[in-house]
């Protein structure tokens, strides 16, 4: 059952584990006051194995009403869609580290460093740019950021060998050491948003306040125990110590607003079988973590890099990536252009509810910010540059849409991060391997 | 004899090469020079590899890691290679074998490094394992945590499990509910309470262990889907409660707005019940139904062939409409068509008279019809054989409604595994937490508590106390306490005083019962090993082999086979494989979930019965219920439990053919030799290949089509030089598993063509049947018994293997060779080989690894 006070004029639709998000009401708002602006909200939609480039770039210029394939569900958000061009991630080419293009696409995506070319014990990229953000902003809000995916990573054995699975499992680094690892289970990401549901509010302040004190206590006992340990497990232990300081931090901030947050949705029973279920209650509940004002930075990660997943539901029964490996067939190319129309369609949907989520002046999707695209352009070929990205929404008026610009080529994937800090209100001066920003962002061109 | 014919005889026994110094200047040199320098020299260099650098025993000893693999290339047959002429064998078995004792003899020289495990936290599993076993909960906490990320094949290696935020706050969410779960009655129930599982797979049988936390009266309904194939057969569903003999129920056919589904009422005590359920056809209804219709139709053919034949017929209205039982109108029925024939109402009677019904059928219909209605009999043989090609029905939901009438319910038994003091509810003091939680976190931590750590235990249960708890509902937070800390959440193992890189010592009594426990048990040790390693007595053989053989016998040992087993061969991917349902219709969950019991049981069965490790490879039985026997073609084996079942005469064998293992290394629409043969590589042989080159060029699209066996266009593999190098060693392995398509059902043509399965390995030596392929991977025993030795070692230790585990490897593997290869040998072996035994101190510069070439298995 879900904590809080139910509205009594809720309909929800139910299906197998699935519900629809209903727009916030505007009496129920808890995160703004009519004084104070919305926020600009970061989301990074990560899609695996690269996008058939001839049927996703459209035109440079003014976007038509006439779009290419890929991108024609974005057709009616087109004024807030920005198509940028000459993109590339460096450091997801081999600069002499062999095969592992995948595993190196998706770790340096966000990073813009080299990837340690390693099998297991000594992983290290670098910090991601969602990361950054959220060690800077993520304090205002009761979760620093949400990390989703929609691909259990859990197959064993190695996945772009001789790269560990963390790297192409992984595109939020916390730090050069430690990925942020994505959710997959709805209910999961649920429960963080609003809690397990389970407690009344008087027992849970109680827990509160017990957690709190257990917490301090094995803050101070990591201490001693740090003391009777060499340094790599003293690294370990300081994972440990770290997540219990945040966790701290939480709960502090949770006791200070009180703030009994009122699900929107119900609660999702699972992971979803089907694929497309699974990826709409995904954004559902990115939806509502914005809308609630729970996290202003979250990625999703729609297939880790290198997914064999097969699209059964749009009839390709084949398995993703061998496909991406087309060399020239045409059936193969197709189908996996039916793969990225897919992903689109299903994004389009999101970016339609965002659009009807009223917000402030305007609507949720006006102080957006989503950045669209993969580590990996021609997924026949590995390629790294050129890479498909695709800003879609407002971001509180400072990104222009309704254009294709294309940038001198090759421009580093670091200076639209370095960008994007900028409008969520993080200054940095150089982020991985960044040498400016992006300027075509905002400037009319 | 005259000195001169002794000096002829020792000077000839001094030529002979095996008196006196064999060396590197003697046996090895010579033979290398001769064979290998024609390539492997200063200027040529080939693959990278000068060999001519190496003159005398000293510049020998400094190559190490070059001759280990020259060594193997050499034993493998892939050099020289072929275009060369091949050595005689007994100059490379002299090679071979001084090599090997060389090596021996430098490791012996060596100080032990027992390498060190970086502190590892509990993975999924393990906490899983670790709470049922700790406090006896029935839910698994751990199933919500976000995936383990694995190294090495496993996901149990320290270095690479990390801790996010989003699990910690799962960690202290979940010890919350276990403690309240062990701890609290259970919350008034809602009343009914209804609960349920819908939309299950097939399962044969559904199984559903659910706690009754509530005693009292209770309704369950199964309910099967509506239509099956497009029919409703009559059928019986089975219900057992608690493994007691089933009661049936039959199978309504009638038109219902709910499905089918039979209410079974009941009275239930609380605690954990069993409900399982299945249904199956009834075929003697069925045939009885069918026969029935089929007779009428004969008739019916008859009356109409008399009709016909006296001119009575007046179609096309004349068509009796043998309905089936559900009352819709039977297209059996038929006649003449004639568009104007007017009704007769004679002939209009078998309906039961009345008005005669208009209807124009049209002539091509009503041909149809007739056809059918004349078809030639069917026999009763026949119409059996059809009835058994349907499928069965299956339990597609099950609801529990209830409990009506309650009786108030009392703890649960975990209740007693934290209060040990032995009190009843709301009878405890003060000593009482006292006494509890020092038991549970010596329990849970796997070591004794010190009195600081007791008193700060103690002093959250006296917090909650003071703001009003019961001492019942304090002792909670205690638990919580335990549960978060780092002591219960990772296995660290101390090192004292300053870290000296050099210094090896033994692990600590509870270290090791830790490292045992979770090895073989994937949870805390028991009491007994924690009272043997408080009593010092773990460092005795004796005891510790004692020991071993105790847990090797125990039923926690399931999880060795279930968690080690799944993740070596991979079968644990059988939840998340989904292979084209066009293609591959029988593959069903039920499937799905036998070829993983096959497996497990397999594996089980060797570890319990303590066969020979070799039976992996060369094993003639494996184990089947009547789903799995039928896709293996194997006859008699009726019934859904699993047993024992013998495959002379079938061309199955060991592990290689078992269907979990040939559908994980196949994809969703077609099987992949390059596939199966890096299963083999990676996980048989320990040698897995290398990563493909960067930039591997495209194969020529038009020479890649249709028109072509799988195995004609994958020759471009072996064309290609580049390619070869991998995929001569990859693809004869995997072509000789063709056969077993990509759900491992056998199979002689793939589409138009007959499949190949010939091979031959690099060594040259050729198979024709998947069973020579196991036979002559089995061969050379050392290869597959290494194999498995490291699998172990890196699941054991939680770490990948360097170049300094190799004494210890090669020790294991040949204890476990002149132990006729059984299983508990090389798990005794393991336990007790240095790396186990100790611990290193950490090296200066950060965690390096050797120069050797970083595969994710094996030391190459």
């Amino acid at each position: 059952m879900i904590a809080g006070k139910h509205l009594s004029r809720r309909t929800v639709l139910r299906g197998i584990g699935v519900s629809m998000a209903l727009p916030l009401l505007d009496a129920m708002k808890p995160a703004f006051a009519a004084s104070k602006a919305p926020p600009c909200r970061m989301l990074i939609n990560y899609v695996p194995n690269g996008i058939v480039m001839k049927d996703f770039t459209p035109n440079v210029g003014p976007l038509g009403a006439d779009l290419p394939r890929t991108l024609q569900p974005m057709a009616p958000f087109r004024n807030q869609v920005l198509v940028l061009s000459g993109m590339e991630q460096h450091w997801g080419n081999s600069n002499g580290d062999g095969s592992g293009d995948h595993a190196r696409a998706a770790a340096s995506y966000l990073t813009g460093v080299h990837v340690k070319r390693t099998g297991g014990a000594d992983l290290q990229v670098g910090i991601s740019v969602d990361q950054v953000a959220a060690q800077e902003i993520g304090k205002e809000t009761r979760l620093p950021s949400l990390e989703l995916t929609c691909e259990d990573g859990r197959m064993v054995g190695v996945c772009d060998p001789p790269y560990s699975c963390v790297y192409s499992n992984n595109i939020s680094w916390r730090s050069p050491t430690t990925p942020s690892s994505p959710e997959v289970n709805p209910r999961a990401v649920f429960e963080r948003l609003f809690g397990p549901g389970d407690e009344d509010p008087a027992t849970r302040a109680k827990y509160r306040r017990y957690e709190t004190s257990i917490l301090d206590w094995v803050l101070e006992d990591s201490h001693r125990l740090a003391t009777q340990l060499d340094s790599t497990d003293r690294r370990k232990l300081d994972e440990y110590t770290t997540a219990v300081r945040e966790i701290e931090q939480r709960i502090q901030k949770a006791e200070r607003n009180n703030a009994e947050l009122v699900p929107t949705m119900e609660k999702p029973d699972g992971a979803p079988v089907n694929l497309r279920d699974h990826i709409q209650l995904m954004y559902d509940l990115l939806l509502v973590a914005f809308q609630t004002d729970s996290t202003r930075i979250a990625t999703l990660l729609v297939g880790r890099e290198g997914s064999l997943r097969t699209y059964r539901e749009i009839e390709i029964p084949d398995s993703h990536h061998p496909m991406t490996h087309h060399k020239g067939n045409p059936d193969l190319i197709e189908k996996v252009h039916r793969i990225n129309r897919y992903h689109m369609e299903l994004f389009a949907e999101f970016v339609d509810k965002l659009a009807k989520a009223p917000e402030g002046d305007g609507c949720l999707l006006d102080h957006t910010m989503i950045l669209y695209g993969g580590g990996l352009a021609d997924g026949n070929r590995h390629q790294h540059n050129e890479l498909p990205v695709m800003m879609v929404g407002g971001a509180c008026g400072s990104i222009k849409g309704g254009r294709h610009v294309k940038i001198a080529d090759p421009t580093p994937l670091n200076n639209l991060y370095v960008s994007m800090l900028d409008r969520v209100g993080v200054h940095a001066e150089k982020l991985g391997d960044s040498t400016g920003t992006v300027k075509e962002l905002s400037e009319l061109n | 004899m005259n000195s001169g014919w002794e000096r002829l005889l020792i000077g000839l026994l001094a030529l002979c090469p095996c008196w006196g110094a064999t060396t590197f200047e003697t046996t090895v040199q010579p033979f290398v020079a001769q064979y290998c320098y024609t390539c492997h020299n200063q200027e040529a260099a080939s693959g990278g590899l000068n060999l001519q650098i190496y003159q005398s025993s000293k510049s020998f000893v400094n190559g190490r890691e070059t001759w280990e693999l020259v060594l193997q290339k050499l034993k493998g047959g892939e050099m020289p290679p072929p275009v060369v002429p091949r050595p005689p064998a007994d100059r490379i078995g002299a090679v071979s074998s001084w090599l090997e004792s060389e090596f021996a003899r430098q490791d012996e020289a060596v100080p032990v490094n027992p390498g060190r495990v970086t502190a590892r936290r509990l993975n999924r599993y393990e906490y899983n394992a670790t709470v049922h076993d700790l406090l006896g909960v029935n839910f698994q906490p751990a199933d919500d945590f976000p995936a383990d990320d694995f190294s090495y094949g496993f996901d149990n290696i320290g270095d690479v499990l990390s801790l996010s935020p989003a699990l910690m706050e799962k960690y202290i969410t979940a010890a919350k509910r276990v403690a309240r779960a062990a701890i609290d009655a259970p919350p008034e129930p809602k009343n009914p309470l209804v609960d349920h599982r819908k939309n299950l797979t097939e399962r044969w049988p559904f199984a559903w262990n659910r706690s009754f936390p509530w005693e009292g009266d209770y309704e369950i309904r199964f309910a099967v889907p509506y239509f099956v194939d497009g029919r409703h057969d009559p059928g019986i569903i089975f219900v057992s409660i608690d493994g007691q003999p089933p009661q049936t129920y039959p199978l309504a056919t009638e038109y219902g707005n709910e499905g089918r589904y039979q209410d079974v009422k009941l009275h239930l005590t609380s605690g954990l019940h069993e409900l399982k359920a299945w249904a199956v056809r009834d075929d003697a209804a069925i045939l009885a139904d069918e026969w029935k219709k089929e007779q009428d139709r004969q008739d019916r053919a008859k009356k109409l062939l008399e009709a016909e034949k006296n001119g009575t017929v007046d179609s096309p209205v004349a068509l009796p409409s043998g309905g089936n039982a559900d009352g819709k109108a039977n297209a059996n029925a038929g006649a003449k068509a004639n568009a104007n024939a007017s009704a007769n109402a004679g002939n209009a009677n078998e309906n039961g008279g009345g008005l005669a019904r208009r209807r124009v059928v049209p002539p091509e219909v009503a041909a149809k019809r007739r056809a059918e209605l004349l078809a030639p009999p069917i026999s009763k043989e026949e119409m059996q054989q059809k009835i058994a090609a349907l499928r069965q029905p299956y339990i597609e939901s099950v609801e529990v409604h209830g409990p009506y009438n309650p009786q108030p319910a009392s703890r649960p038994d975990t209740y007693k595994r934290v209060f040990v003091c032995g009190h009843a509810p709301g009878q405890h003091t003060e000593a009482c937490v006292r006494t509890d939680l020092a038991e549970l976190a010596r329990r849970a931590w796997r070591r004794p508590v010190t009195k600081g750590e007791l008193a700060k235990l103690v002093s959250f249960a006296g917090m909650a106390h003071n703001q009003g708890d019961s001492w019942d509902e304090a002792t909670k937070v205690g638990v919580m306490a335990i549960l978060v800390s780092p002591n219960f959440l990772f296995r660290m193992e101390r090192t004292p005083g300053a870290n000296d890189p050099n210094a090896v010592r033994k692990v600590g009594a509870f270290e090791l019962a830790s490292r045992l426990s979770y090895f073989l048990w994937s949870s805390m040790p028991d009491q007994q090993l924690l009272g043997l390693a408080e009593q010092g007595k773990l460092s005795e053989t004796a005891v510790l082999d004692q020991q071993v053989d105790r847990m090797l016998k125990d039923p926690k040992a399931d999880r060795l086979v279930e968690d080690f087993g799944g993740q070596w061969l991979m079968v644990r991917n059988l939840d998340n494989i989904k292979p084209d349902p066009d293609k591959f219709p029988q593959f069903s969950g039920a499937l799905r979930a036998a070829m993983q019991e096959e497996t497990r049981l397999f594996f089980l069965n060797i570890m319990r019965e303590d066969h020979s490790i070799m039976d992996f490879l060369t094993a003639k039985y494996t184990f089947a219920n009547e789903l799995l026997a039928k896709l293996y073609g194997i006859p008699g084996v009726t019934g859904n439990e699993f047993r024992k079942v013998d495959l002379k005469g079938t061309p199955r064998v060991g592990i290689l053919t078992q269907a979990g293992i040939l559908t994980v290394s196949s994809y969703a629409t077609r099987t992949s030799p390059v596939l199966r043969g890096k299963w083999i590589l990676e996980n048989i042989l320990n040698a897995p290949p290398p990563p493909p080159p960067a930039n591997v060029p495209s194969l020529d699209a038009s020479a890649v089509g249709t028109t072509a066996t799988l195995r004609e266009q994958m020759e471009m593999h072996r064309a290609n030089p580049l390619c070869a190098s991998c995929h001569a060693k990859m693809d004869p392995l995997g072509f000789g598993l063709e056969n077993f398509n990509a759900i491992g059902s056998w199979r002689t043509m793939d589409g138009k063509f007959p499949i190949d399965s010939k091979g031959a390995l690099p060594s040259g030596k050729s198979f024709t049947t998947p069973e020579q392929l196991a036979q002559l991977l089995a061969e050379d025993k050392e290869d597959f018994t290494q194999c498995l030795t490291e699998k172990l070692m890196i699941f054991a230790l939680g770490r990948g293997l360097e170049a300094y585990d190799r004494p210890a490897i090669r020790l294991i593997a040949r204890r476990v060779a002149e132990h006729d290869y059984r299983f508990s040998i090389m798990i005794h072996e393991i336990v007790k080989s240095p790396p186990f035994q100790m611990r290193r101190g950490e090296a200066a510069a950060p965690a390096t690894h050797a120069a050797v070439a970083v595969h994710p298995g094996g030391l190459n």
